[in-house]
């Protein structure tokens, strides 16, 4: 995926994230189900946000096996 | 109190460049920063990244996100006081996601790693020496009760001493440099880690950043009582000084040492249960 | 049965006469990290392991081929599914099934890889393994023999199941997946294949949360 594609997610997931603190704040009921939310959509913001702003991506080598 | 995600990250960081430090000062070097560990995942955040010809695609990423997840999930449980028994839950996820993270890769070294992540699922049981002696002691596994019976009978790390022992001794066994972090030990580079740098890495530590102050503040809150916020962080701040002076002054174990004293721990353990279960 | 204060709130209930299925908090929990890991084994290629040559600087890669990716692939999702119905049963019995069926699994995983110490290991797990067996299905026995009902729901918070069958059932679950017979297990896992291997890994794991649960309840 190129650079535009990562901060979208990054920007559609914050936007869902501060949707769901704001339901946690008023208290929406079951509580549960904003925290399953914050935790289903905190690794993804976290990963595409650092994706973006990451150097660059290329393809990946063989792992390494010693000196 | 979900907002306190990013705060409890940027203080779990913190938290491991003390640590850090206090360890290097213990053994007479100047030692880094404290806010390095702080750099050090950004730093990683920015570096270029890859995935290994070798690994196994989906699971490469999904692995590290699950990590994140599962410890945002454990710091609702612990502030909600929620159960006791989903914190557990939480631990023994980790102990996949480490075995799952050495897998992933192809690489001989995180192979290592996983496979001794396996052999160390003992670390985990003296955790559940834990929950099934705070059962017996307060009734109940809801750790908003368990704060609550601290109230009225006063701290468990003196009502119930060695299920705090246990319990800390599950916290040592996830540090890092302690004597029981063999998946991470130098002779085999990084264990299970080895394949996952850049923003691999930065998610990793955001998760582990995570998981140190979960597990710290798990402790105050089961042993010590509710207490007010910065008291909180104080006490987090000692119990994890003192883990800092336990892991400079030990060596690491060997894999089957540190499996045979965490067995031995548990059993021990399971004893005092049973012997507070049948006369208390 | 939700008035415990062990697992957290009721989510969802299904009723089968007096065998109650439910889903806590907890067991939801549990039964989402096991779907996860189902649609990776599906989705996901095998990791290659890399090795190195002994005594040389060549690296060499273990593939694993089309027949066999398929047959592990097929049991790894076949053990995922015998998780999701060991962790979300409201029946001792039925528990007990599904365990021992994870137990076949785990073996059926890695009997296709071609390493002389990996079919070894689950040789000895398997004989561990069946020995569980009698635990296990021991331990539902004893609880059915005692309180005449092997649900769940309608033993929880009573304190009848007497603690020789609840010794039983953590002493199958052992024997099924966790410590201390567990260095078997970690031999297992050097086998090359990764989502297919982690299933082992991830349903032994589960099952001994699921079983804490029913210990603590019943």
């Amino acid at each position: 995926m190129n650079k535009e594609s990562y901060l979208a997610i990054t920007i559609i997931t914050a936007v869902i994230l501060a949707l769901l603190v704001y339901a946690v704040s008023i208290g929406t009921e079951p509580g549960w189900l904003a925290v399953i939310g914050v935790v289903l959509t905190f690794p993804i913001f976290t990963l595409s946000l650092f994706l973006w702003w990451n150097a660059s991506n290329t393809d990946g080598d063989i792992p390494f096996t010693g000196y | 109190m979900i907002t306190l995600i990013l705060p409890a990250v940027f203080i779990g960081l913190l938290f491991h460049g003390i640590h850090r430090k206090v360890i290097a000062r213990i053994q007479g070097r100047p030692g880094p920063p404290i806010w390095q560990e702080i750099l050090h995942t950004l730093k990683f955040s920015f570096k270029q990244t890859w995935i290994p010809k070798t690994a196994s695609m989906p699971m490469f990423v999904f692995i590290v996100a699950v990590s994140i997840a599962i410890w945002t999930g454990a710091f609702y449980i612990v502030f909600s006081g929620g159960s006791l028994l989903l914190l557990f839950a939480v631990f023994m996820l980790h102990k996949i996601t480490e075995h799952g993270l050495g897998l992933s890769s192809g690489s001989p070294y995180g192979k290592f790693g996983a496979i001794r992540s396996v052999m160390s699922a003992a670390s985990e049981i003296p955790l559940f020496a834990t929950i099934a002696g705070i059962y017996v002691v307060t009734g109940s596994l809801m750790i908003s009760d368990i704060t609550r019976y601290q109230e009225i009978h006063g701290p468990l790390l003196i009502g119930a001493f060695p299920i705090a022992i246990a319990m800390y001794i599950v916290i040592l066994s996830k540090m890092h440099y302690g004597p029981f972090s063999i998946i991470e030990a130098k002779e085999i580079v990084s264990g299970n880690r080895t394949e996952h740098f850049g923003v691999w890495r930065a998610g990793l530590e955001v998760a582990y950043a995570l998981k140190t102050f979960v597990l710290l503040a798990a402790f105050v809150l089961l042993f010590i009582g509710a207490l007010p916020w910065y008291l909180m962080l104080l006490a987090m701040l000692i119990v994890l000084i003192s883990l800092s002076f336990v892991c400079a002054f030990t060596p690491m174990l060997s894999p089957f040492d540190a499996v045979a004293l965490q067995t031995v721990i548990t059993g021990v353990l399971a004893v005092y249960i049973i012997v507070l279960g049948v006369i208390g | 049965m939700f008035n415990l204060p062990i697992e957290g709130e009721e989510l969802f209930v299904l009723e089968f006469g007096d065998i109650v299925n439910y889903f806590s908090l907890y067991t939801t929990t549990l039964f989402l990290f096991a779907t996860a890991f189902i649609i990776i084994a599906i989705i996901a290629r095998p990791e290659r392991q890399t090795d190195i040559v002994f005594g040389t600087d060549a690296v060499y890669i273990k593939d694993v081929n089309q027949e066999n990716l398929r047959f592990q692939r097929f049991m790894a999702i076949a053990c995922g599914l015998a998780t999701l119905g060991a962790v979300s049963s409201g029946d001792l019995f039925n528990f007990s099934l599904f365990t021992a069926l994870i137990g076949i699994t785990n073996i059926g995983i890695v009997a296709g890889v071609n390493n002389r110490y990996v079919l070894n290991a689950a040789y000895n797990y398997g004989i561990v393994a069946m020995v569980a067996t009698t635990f296990l299905f021991g331990g539902a026995a004893t609880a059915l023999g005692t309180c005449g009902t092997l649900s769940i729901w309608e033993l929880a918070g009573l304190g009848m199941v007497p603690l020789a069958a609840k010794m039983f059932l953590v002493l199958g679950v052992m024997g099924e997946g966790m410590a201390p017979f567990y260095i078997a297990k970690a031999e297992i896992t050097r086998a090359p294949g990764a989502p297919y291997v982690l299933m082992i890994h991830v349903s032994s794991l589960l099952i001994f949360l699921r079983v804490i649960e029913i210990i603590l309840t019943v």
